[in-house]
Order: structure tokens, then sequence, then C-alpha cells
């Protein structure tokens, strides 16, 4: 028992205790004195279910191994073995199919137009969702955006945004990465269709036809550049900076009043 | 064996050989008890801070040395390379020297490198705040550090089979042989890791394959064997019977030795790799199962029937939360590492959980509930306050309980919005705020617990001056009254 | 299991299988891998980062950005990453030949930036997000970097054409701009030459539908 009994106290306990200076060593020790014989071990045989699950898992991992290393070659990425497909998804409607696909390339625009299509105040990036531009009747401007890319102030629902510039995404050597015209197609019609906003799909067709017509163009438009641009129609457009729309500017004055015609030819005939 | 004086015993003389070794180990142990402890307070600040900021990431944002990147670093390091490895030197330095029957001897040169070793860290941790990191994740300390901290492992690996190498007793018990496996393995794993990433980084995706080689084997061929030694050497010892089998010791061990070092590239599932390596990884992952469960009956039925003991033994409450789990945390890490879990969990905060639930519910637990034993006896003074113990257990087990689970959980939610390409990134973001909320509470639980265990051990070093008092019949209650074999 | 020499032999051979099976057959398979020269486009890839991206990738890694992003991309059918926009393939071995370190990553606390490059390759954007990512992304959990940038009085001259553009509550003091310091520069052309959709032998691409 730990004794409190003074005349058996150890001298100096705790600083460099000198174990042959007690009377007894148990003495100072209850800590060692109430402690259990060492560990060791018993002798109960293996569980029988261990041994057989032991078994089961053994073969469970050959089979895993011989059947999904790709046959232990470097080049073999997928634990499937060649041919195999994966699962398909259910069938989907032409436009769904679309609109998916917009979807997952619209993550390229999310980084500056936000997942939400809100644009970013901030660093004046103009919204997406209920956009005029976006809803317009026809896609021949905005297609014409995504293609080259826009510079300087541009006014969206009636709001001037200015001062950012936005990348041309048309995909190119120089730019490997850009989207293919089915890719913008998708794109636009994804972004006519989200976030409350309702317009028509853009066809591969149409992106094609405006890449057709502004293949030679490499800087990006300007706002008044695209404003001479016809939303639908043709690919009656301006090739380069400075060109002139002939037949869209025609069209323009034809539809103008007599007296706004007359106006106007007199404002050009005294320049 | 002849008793030595006419009044002692064959067991007394025993006990007086163990108080011998008790003896002989005290300023060694003690010197890496008090680093580990004091490194464990840093890591635990460290770990607060980036906590918070994961969920209030402008909190302290000026300072570039406190940026997430790094505190978070500097917090994996502490307590990897200080607190656990620390306190696992101290605790398999007793243990080796107790069940080898010899003192501890030229404890100087232990003493030298638990010195280079706190020398090293420190300016390692400094550097990593200060941007020296070098990127590999676990092996981030500076290279101006690490040949220090080789050097400290070095020495006690050899110190370790150098007691191995002149026991007394013939008999090897489990223990001993993880011990002698986890020093025996760990230089290996930590030069050729220091090798290929750092001095001369091998190509490309290789760097990544060496690298989860290394850490996984950190996990599991240091830390989980002195975590197992120690349970087996504590459990057994404080109950007072055997360990239920010796075959089943047997069968984990070898299995723990051929699976557990395959381990590595289930980090990687998904990744730059070929097939077979991520296959081969899963596959040994789940070998596992063999000795997670083999240890895990061993343990379970050495404790049947005394359960009560819990009461009055601090050691064994944490051994046994400790025990159960590296049961619990392997079987998770067995799950997570099939492609089918992968898929959702990888990249997720449930990785984070998973590594909590194994170095602390398993390995802390376990080395509290180990120092719990050891500082009495080489102190030969009796914990002070069973008040703070009380607190510390009670705040460690919910504080861990309510990190692992909740944290688990929102992983899992997290990995399911980020398999759906239409939630948008920030979305997936927000789903784990109230998670990480979660876990910055349990971190102030943990750090509390840290702090009573402190107080409680700086408290016991102050008795050490003073005269021997008698326990007093609380959480130690059963001493000195007759129910304990004392003087047996 | 009295025997020491046998223990110690069981646990030399157990580590040594794995260190065969893990560290030496993985250098075996790729350990050699070179750059790809596709013969169609004539590009070759990868290529090593030049100056300035190169310095970037070392702030990259002192600033431990590593722990919230990674840089692989799982393959179609496995995870969303692609269906994400991440990439246009899953990454390979081959991609990481001249990266030390890797920077594969083991957690996404933000997206993964193998491709951010192709994503995001605008310096405006960039140096926004670096100086305080609320700017760009409401609700990010990313911390603010603005020691990477510098606030300066704005000169006579007026604003510097390189001065961030920082709107509502996160734009500097009247009269104060806010400048990115050189490291800054390096992280964000770092950044921006992380691009990798490029058709390798063992990586095709999908073709467009």
């Amino acid at each position: 028992m730990p004794d409190s009994n003074p005349s058996r106290q150890p001298r100096n306990p705790g600083v460099n205790p000198d174990l042959g200076e007690q009377h007894d060593v148990a003495e100072i020790h209850a800590a060692l004195l109430r402690e259990k014989p060492e560990p060791r071990e018993g002798f109960e045989p293996l569980n029988l279910w261990l041994v057989a699950l032991t078994g089961g898992l053994l073969f469970w991992g050959g089979y895993y191994l011989a059947n999904f290393s790709g046959r232990f070659e470097a080049n073999e990425y997928s634990e499937f073995p060649r041919g195999k497909v994966t699962a398909v998804a259910a069938a989907e409607t032409p436009e769904q199919k679309t609109l998916r696909m917009g979807g997952q390339l619209y993550a390229n625009c999310a980084a500056c137009h936000l997942a939400d299509g809100t644009g970013n105040p901030a660093l004046n990036i103009p919204p997406l969702a209920g956009s005029d531009w976006v809803q317009a009747d026809g896609a021949n401007r905005i297609i014409r955006i995504v293609l080259h890319g826009l510079n300087g102030p541009v006014k969206v629902n009636g709001q001037v945004w200015q001062g950012n510039a936005m990348n041309p995404w048309r995909k190119t050597a120089e730019n490997p990465s850009g989207l293919t015209d089915e890719e913008i197609a998708a794109v636009l019609s994804y972004v006519r269709n989200s976030w409350g906003n309702k317009a028509s799909f853009v066809t591969p067709d149409e992106v094609k036809a405006v890449s057709e017509a502004t293949k030679d163009r490499t800087e990006a438009w300007t706002e008044a550049e695209l404003l001479q641009v016809p939303l639908k129609g043709g690919a009656a457009a301006p090739a380069a900076a400075g060109g002139l729309d002939l037949a869209g500017l025609k069209g323009q004055v034809e539809k103008l009043s007599a007296e706004d015609r007359k106006k106007l030819l007199e404002s050009l005939q005294s320049k | 064996m002849a008793a030595l004086s006419p009044r002692g015993t064959a067991t007394s003389d025993a006990r007086a050989q163990l108080a011998e070794i008790d003896e002989s180990c005290r300023g060694s142990v003690l010197l890496f008890f008090l680093s580990g402890m004091a490194w464990l307070l840093a890591g635990s600040v460290f770990a607060l801070i980036a906590s918070y900021k994961l969920h209030a990431p402008d909190f302290l944002g000026d300072f570039a040395w406190l940026t997430f990147g790094r505190i978070r670093t500097a917090h994996l390091n502490a307590v990897i390379y200080g607190f656990s490895a620390e306190i696992s030197v101290g605790v398999i330095l007793w243990m080796m020297c107790r069940l080898c029957r010899v003192p501890l001897m030229a404890q100087s040169v232990i003493n030298l490198a638990a010195l280079l070793w706190n020398f090293g860290l420190t300016i390692g941790i400094i550097g990593i705040l200060a941007g020296d990191t070098t990127g590999v994740e676990y092996l981030e300390l500076p290279k101006y550090c690490t040949p220090i901290l080789f050097l400290a492992f070095a020495l006690i690996a050899v110190w370790t089979i150098v007691i191995f190498r002149f026991r007394r007793e013939k008999h090897l018990y489990v223990s001993q042989w993880y011990i002698l496996a986890a020093v025996l393995w760990f230089p290996w794993l930590y030069s050729t890791a220091q090798l290929l990433l750092i001095m001369d980084p091998a190509r490309g995706a290789v760097q990544a394959a060496v690298n989860w080689w290394f850490a996984h084997n950190v996990l599991g061929l240091w830390f989980t064997p002195v975590g197992l030694a120690s349970i087996y050497y504590f459990l057994p010892k404080v109950i007072g019977r055997p360990i239920h089998s010796y075959y089943l010791s047997v069968l984990g061990f070898w299995t723990l030795a051929l699976f557990y070092n395959w381990n590595g590239f289930h980090h990687l599932v998904g990744g730059p790799f070929p097939a077979w390596m991520i296959t081969i990884s899963i596959v040994a992952s789940v070998m596992m199962v063999i000795p997670v469960v083999a240890t895990a009956i061993n343990h379970h039925f050495t404790m049947v029937g005394h359960f009560g003991k819990m009461r009055h033994s601090p050691t064994l409450r944490f051994i046994f939360i400790g025990a159960i789990a590296y049961t619990a945390s392997s079987l998770q890490g067995v799950l997570s590492s099939v492609r089918w879990f992968s898929e959702t969990a990888h990249f997720t905060h449930h990785t984070v959980a998973h590594a909590h639930w194994g170095m602390y519910a398993f390995f802390t637990m376990t080395m509290f509930g180990a120092m719990y034993y050891i500082l009495p006896r080489i102190t030969q003074r009796e914990w002070p306050s069973d008040g703070l113990i009380s607190l510390h257990f009670w705040t460690t087990l919910v504080g861990i309980a309510m990190y692992v689970l909740p944290l688990s959980l929102g992983g899992w939610f997290q990995g399911k919005a980020m398999l759906d390409p239409q939630i948008p990134f920030l979305e997936v973001v927000k789903i784990t705020l109230p998670y990480l909320k979660i876990r910055t509470v349990s971190g102030l639980l943990l750090t509390l617990g840290h702090v009573a265990f402190f107080v409680n051990i700086a408290w016991l070093l102050v008795r050490t001056f003073g005269p021997y008092r008698a326990p007093e019949p609380m959480i130690l209650a059963g001493v000195g009254t007759g129910n304990a074999p004392v003087g047996k | 299991m009295n025997y020491g020499p046998l223990l110690f032999l069981g646990i030399l051979f157990t580590l040594a299988a794995s260190w065969t099976g893990l560290v030496v057959m993985p250098t075996k398979q790729l350990g050699a891998l070179q750059p790809d020269l596709n013969t169609n486009t004539s590009v070759v890839f990868p290529k090593p980062l030049p100056g300035e991206a190169a310095q970037g990738r070392e702030l990259y890694r002192s600033l431990g950005c590593n722990y919230c992003h990674t840089q692989q991309v799982r393959r179609e059918g496995f995870g969303s990453d692609i269906a994400r926009g991440w990439g246009k393939r899953g990454s390979v071995a081959r991609d990481y030949i001249y990266d030390r370190p890797v920077f594969l990553g083991s957690s996404r606390t933000g997206p993964d930036l193998t491709n951010i490059g192709e994503r995001q390759p605008s310096y405006e954007w960039h140096y926004s997000h670096l100086y305080n990512p609320q700017t760009t992304s409401k609700g990010s959990v990313m911390p603010p970097y603005a020691f990477l940038f510098e606030l300066r009085p704005i000169g006579p001259e007026g604003p510097s054409t390189n001065s961030v553009k920082l709107g509502g509550e996160f734009a500097p003091k009247a009269g104060y701009e806010v400048l990115p310091k050189p490291e800054a520069k390096q992280l964000v052309e770092y950044l921006r030459s992380l691009k990798s959709s490029v058709e390798l032998p063992e990586a095709p691409l999908p073709k467009s539908e």
C-alpha cells in the first residue's frame, strides 16, 4: 500500500532518485505496484469464417486484377476492356441535345459572363440574361461577336458598357482551342434560351454562312459596325472593317418615309 | 529468478527491473513527449486558423505567411512530423525497453536526436510559412532541414534496433514486431521519397506515383504499426488478460505488411496513370479488410467483459476509442478506394475527414492513452487532476466525432454535386460551408482538450520536484482500497 | 515468431515488393516519356514553360495553390470533369513530363486548373480574381492575394493602363489605384499557360458531334 508514513518517505523524491537509497523499491512507485503483468498472447484459434473471408477476398482480388488492369500496358488508361461502351444517355430530342451541349460549352463563357448570365459590372462585362442583343430576332450580330470578338463600348438594354474587350472564339490554326461552327450554334442556342431568355435556336448552317462570309476578318467588331448588319437574312454583311453593306443600306433607305429620305439626301449633298 | 533481497519476491524483482527501465527512459521520453505536446499546441493553432479561413477567406487575409496554402501545410507538418512522430518515438522507446527488458542506454544519443529533430522541424515550419515549401504533399519541409531530420530519424531507428539486439527477453511480443517493422520501413520510405521527389525529381507523373507510395506508407507503415503496437501493449496490460489470439496477431501483422504498402495509388483513382497501377492499389486496399478484421477480433475478444475498467483507467478509455476508430476508419478507407465511391468522393472534404479519422481518432487518441500510462511511470508521480483528464477525454471524443462524421457526409454531398455539370461550381462550394463551420467548432473543442492535457502534464512535472503523494481516490479510484493487486 | 532475422527478412521483402511494383515499374513504364510531335498539326506537346510562366509556377508552389486546385482531368465517363468544361480529354502521364513538382493536387475546394489558360485567358479577369476573388466569384472561399498587388496614389498623368479594374466596394479609395506586382503578372502568365487540349496518341480528342 502506498505509505504516507513520513519516516519511510524517500529522500529527495523526484529529483534524480537513487533507487539504492530506498528501503523498498516498491514503496515509492505505487503506479508500478498496481500494474498488471507484462502483456502476453493467448492461443485462440483463427476464426474459420475469417479464413474463408481471406480466401474469398483473394479470389476477388485476382479476378479484379486480371480483368481491370488494361493488360498492364503503359498506354491503357481505361480500366475497361477495349470496346466496352459506358452508359449511354437516354434518348433525347435534337433540341435537348443542343441545349445540353450548349450548356456544357457555356462553361467557356461563364468565366466572364458568369454561370447565371448576369455579367460582371465591376469588369464591364454586360449581362446575357434578358439582353436585347441576345434575344434579337436574328442571330447574325451575336454570331459575329462570338466569331471575332467585340471591342469598345456597347449599349445593352439601354445601358452603355464600355472598356472591356471580348476575345474571339472561332477555331483556327492560331486558336486551336476555339469553337467550331456547330459548337457556336449550340452555345448561342443555349444562351438565347436560358435565364428567362426566349429566342429561336441558332443552326450550324447559319453560323457556317456567317463564318464563310467573314472568313477574312481578323479584328474584333465594334458596336457601330454590328448595328449595320441585318439581324436576319443572308450573309450579306461587311466582310472587313470599313466595308459597305450597300444592299443593307439600300434596304434601310427604302424603309424611310419620303420626308426623311429628302432630309437625308439634303444632308449628304451638303457635305 | 532469485530474489535480490530477503524481503523481496520474484514479482517485486520484476517490478524493480521495470522501475529501473522506466527510470532510464525518463529524460529522453519526457523530451520527446514535451516536444510533441508543444507541436500539438502549435499545430492546433495553425489548424484553427486554416479551418476558419476556409469559410471566412478574408480572415487574416493580408498576411502572405498566413495564407491558407501555407498555414494548412504548416499544420500538417507540425502535427505529423512534430506531434505524431515525436510522441511515437517516446512511446516506442519506452515500449521496446520494457518488452525487451533492457534499460535505455546512452540517452544522450536519443536526446541529441530530439534536439536535432526539433531544430530541423522549427526551421522547416518557418520556411513553409515564408514560402519555401517544396510543394510535394507530406514532404513540404524545405531541402535545408530534411537532412537534419533524416539524421534524427536514423539515430532513433538505429537505437531501437540496438535495444532489440541486446534484449533479455527471448519471446517476441506482437508489439515488438510492429515497432521493428516501423523503424526499418520508415528510413527506406523517407530516403526514396527525398531522392526521387526532392533531390532529383523523377519525370512527370512518376513523381506523383512515388509521392503517394511514400505518403500512404507514412500512415500505413509508420503510424499504424506504432498505434497498433500501443493498443496491443496497453489493452491487455491494463486489463490484465492475455491478447485473445496469437494466430490472429500473426495473420494481422503479415497481411498488413504484405498489402498495406501497395495501397498508395488509391489516392490517384481517375488520375493520369495506366489502369493497372490504380487497379493494383484498389485490390490491395480491399485486401486490407483482412488485417483490420483480424485485429478487431483480437482487440474485441480481449476486452469483452472488461468494459467497466474504462471507468478507472484513462489509458483504457483512449485506447478503446483508438481501437474502434482504427477499424472504422480503415473500413472507410477500403470503401473510399473503390472506383465507384471514388468517382464521387475524390477531391472532396470526405478525404480530409477520413485522414483525421485515422490520424486523430485512431492514432492520436491511442497516443494520448499511451501517455497517460507512461508519464506517471517515468516521473513516479500520479496525475494531479482527474477533472482535467475527463475534460481532455470528453472534449477530444466529442470534438473528433463532430469533425469526422459531418465532414464525411458533407464531402459526399460535395462530390455528388460536383458530378452534376449543371450545378455551377460556386453552388458546390456553398453546399460545403455548413460542414466546414461545424469543423471549426470541433477544432475549438479539440484544442481545449489539448490545452487541458498540457496543463495536467505541466502540473505533473511540477509535482515531480515535490514529495510523492498518494493518488487521489477519483478516476483512479480503487487504488489503496484493496481493489487493486497491490504488491502482487 | 521469436526469430529476429526471420522477422527482418519479412519486413524487408514486403516493402521491397511494393517498392518494385509502385516505384520501379512506374518509372520503367512512364519515366522516359518524351513530348509528342503530331505529324498532322506539327504541334509538339507538351513544351517547357517560358520564362515568366516558369517563375509564376514557383509562386503557385510557394503560395500553396495546389491544396485547393487540382490539375488533372478525369476521362470521359468517370466523373464529370469534361462535361464541366475543364478539359476536352482526360489527362495522361505525358502531360506532366516537364512539371517539377507535379501539381496533380488532391482536393477541389476550387475548380480544376488543367486548362484554365484555354477557359480564361483574360489578364483582367485573373488580376481582379487574385486581388479579391469576390470581385469575379461572389461566395468563393478562395483567399485574397492583395499582397501580390500594390496600392499606389494615381500619378499626375492619370491612372496607369495596367491598373486593375475594380468596381464598387472593391475599388481602392479615391486617388489610388491598384497595380499588379511582377509576381502577380508571373502567376497570371503561368495560369494562362495551362492548356492541354492537344491530341496525343494515347489520348485522342473526342470527335465533335
